[in-house]
């Protein structure tokens, strides 16, 4: 039975119960504000009435090119984490398959994974230029960081059993990878990718915004330069919305690697 | 006994006078940006000075990152006044009903401002950047408006490209990605008077910017609603610390502190960057271009009438009349 299947043999009201309770809790809590900028507890200059928010959305269509910031948000960060997995996913290998470089750079990498990256992006400009090259690189370098630790960790966490198993079975070294220590890695992996994705996504929206170039983030900042606050939010709206976006698309890659 | 007993109670009830506080200073919280600008930190020297406390006042200073999160602040009431706001931006909050009024002129013309080139370059006005780059700060921004001008008005086909702050833009021209960077005075004259850069030309250079109040100070409606007199008291000192700080080299002093100029280099500076008249508080001028920007770079959905604009300014004209200047 897959899980599918099992999905479907549940009762409906399951089913759908996360999505209805989220539904809720956003309705709660944009009612909530509502009431309260209306009974003055909250200036509506400061935070803007979720329905003028809501209201404002078609707007930012029709005049702010919202689709076109939107895709490229999306596709830049999309770009530089799928360019960072390249990176990463190998390097932690590497740190795996040669404990020496693994013991000498993990610590390092622990430092630099928590660093403020995003304070050396006036070097990046000068590097790279003031465009898109310089926004990739430092995503990408954002990214690289949690998802080659992550590889390493999921790599050296697979009980030693598993592969001494393949191995008394006379299975090739390449294949034990591909079919006993990358199968079992895998979540932890994708927990340095989910990680990758958080982080890319903080960069490259941040770096758009400090530079006025690109998508959301630009967009972001006009509309806060032009004091337009409900269709600032509702942009803000549409960062989130870029975020859920990838983790669905991301969990359902998981899930379906996983069955492979 | 009795004679004693008043004389006692009298010496107690004049005790008590005089330990009790004199009345406390009425507290005025203002946010300012970009310390280090003469105009900017105009504030602070005269708060240093004692010129406010003269009035009865004392400031708490909140320092932003730009002129926007000054005016966020007050219109969200957290602060009182923002000094040297960008127009544009507080009539673009005042059209959409935000609690927010223009007490006066900041800085007129925007003879602060300049473009440069390396000094080696072929570039020696406006007139010979066709086909380069020519930065500005952000899109929206007045070095947009005014690198706009400046290659319309020279006619060339000149790429505007955004480079961001002073520093950042500095390092694009000296590395050759942008041929024309932009900076504000005193930032770079170092450079020019090192013979690194030449200046190829200033805010002022371009057309119908020279009249222009480009920024202007501003106060929370709230605030001004209810302490009429104290903002009154705020524009005096202002006004105040404007005489003293081109009357005498004090302020200079201050300003040479932070900066680490010279005091002759520092005079050339405000002298060519910040003139007395540019910082004049009334009247508020060129509000038609103003509005015409506003309109041009969406920060207007709709033109204002004759009567929304005298009411923008009505607050600035009253002040004009009871500080003077």
């Amino acid at each position: 039975m897959n899980r599918s299947t099992a999905a479907l043999r549940q009762p409906l009201w399951q089913r759908w119960w996360p999505l209805a309770a989220s539904a809720a809790l956003i309705v709660f809590v944009g009612a909530t504000l509502q009431l309260m900028i209306e009974g003055g507890l909250v200036s509506p200059f400061v935070i803007s009435p979720p329905l003028e928010v809501v209201r404002s959305i078609p707007q930012l269509f029709l005049e702010e090119n919202l689709t076109g910031l939107f895709l490229l948000t999306l596709g830049v960060t999309f770009a530089a984490t799928a360019i960072a997995a390249i990176i990463g996913i190998p390097s932690g290998w590497f740190l795996f398959r040669y404990r020496e470089f693994g013991n000498a750079y993990e610590s390092w990498l622990g430092a630099l994974f928590s660093a403020p990256i995003i304070l050396l992006y006036p070097l990046f400009l000068v590097i790279m230029g003031r465009g898109l090259p310089a926004v990739m690189a430092m995503s990408i370098l954002v990214g690289v960081i949690p998802i080659v630790l992550n590889t390493y960790n999921g790599l050296r966490g697979v009980p030693k059993v598993l592969p001494n198993v393949a191995r008394s079975f006379g299975m090739p070294e390449p294949q034990i990878f591909w079919k006993v220590l990358l199968p079992a890695a895998l979540p932890l992996i994708f927990t340095g990718v989910r990680l990758a994705l958080i982080y890319t996504m903080i960069n490259v929206v941040a770096m758009e915004f400090l530079i006025s170039l690109g998508g959301l983030g630009f967009l972001v900042g006009d509309l806060y330069d032009r004091y337009e606050l409900p269709e600032m939010y509702a942009a803000v709206l549409f960062v989130i919305l870029a975020s859920i976006l990838f983790f669905s698309g991301i969990n359902r890659l998981e899930r379906w690697l996983t069955h492979q | 006994m009795r004679r004693n007993l008043v004389s006692a109670l009298l010496g107690v009830a004049i005790g008590i006078g005089m330990a009790a506080p004199a009345a406390a200073a009425d507290l005025v919280r203002v946010a300012s940006s970009q310390k280090g600008l003469w105009d900017q930190t105009m504030i602070q020297f005269g708060y240093d000075k004692g010129i406010f406390a003269k009035h009865d006042l004392e400031l708490e200073i909140l320092w932003t990152d730009g002129g926007a999160d000054a005016q966020q602040a007050v219109i969200a009431g957290s602060m009182d006044i923002a000094v040297g706001t960008g127009t544009l931006g507080v009539i673009s909050a005042w059209s959409k009903g935000a609690p927010v009024r223009i007490i006066s002129a900041s800085m007129t013309g925007s003879s602060d401002l300049f473009w440069y080139t390396k000094a080696d370059s072929d570039i020696a006005s406006f007139k010979d950047t066709g086909g380069k780059t020519v930065g500005f700060s952000r899109p929206g921004s007045s070095t947009n408006l005014i690198a706009s001008a400046l290659v319309a008005d020279a006619g060339t086909d000149a790429e505007l490209v955004p480079t961001g702050g002073i520093s950042a833009t500095m390092t694009q021209v000296m590395s050759d990605q942008v041929d024309v960077g932009w900076s504000a005075v005193p930032l770079g004259l170092d450079r020019e008077a090192a013979g690194e850069i030449k200046i190829i030309a200033t805010g002022n250079d371009a057309p119908g910017v020279k009249d222009q109040t480009v920024r202007v100070h501003i106060v929370n409606a709230t605030f001004l609603e209810k302490n009429p007199e104290v903002v009154e008291r705020f524009l005096e000192a202002f006004q105040e610390t404007l005489e003293w700080a081109y009357g005498t080299d004090e302020a200079l002093q201050m300003w040479i502190a932070m900066n680490g100029l010279e005091l002759e280099a520092a005079r050339a500076a405000r002298d060519r960057g910040y003139p007395r008249e540019a910082m004049e508080l009334f009247p508020v001028q060129g509000i038609d271009r103003s509005l015409q920007e506003a309109l041009d770079n969406k920060r207007l959905d709709a033109p204002l009438s004759a009567e929304q604009v005298e009411e923008m300014l009505a607050d600035s004209v009253k002040f004009a009349e009871s500080v003077g200047g």
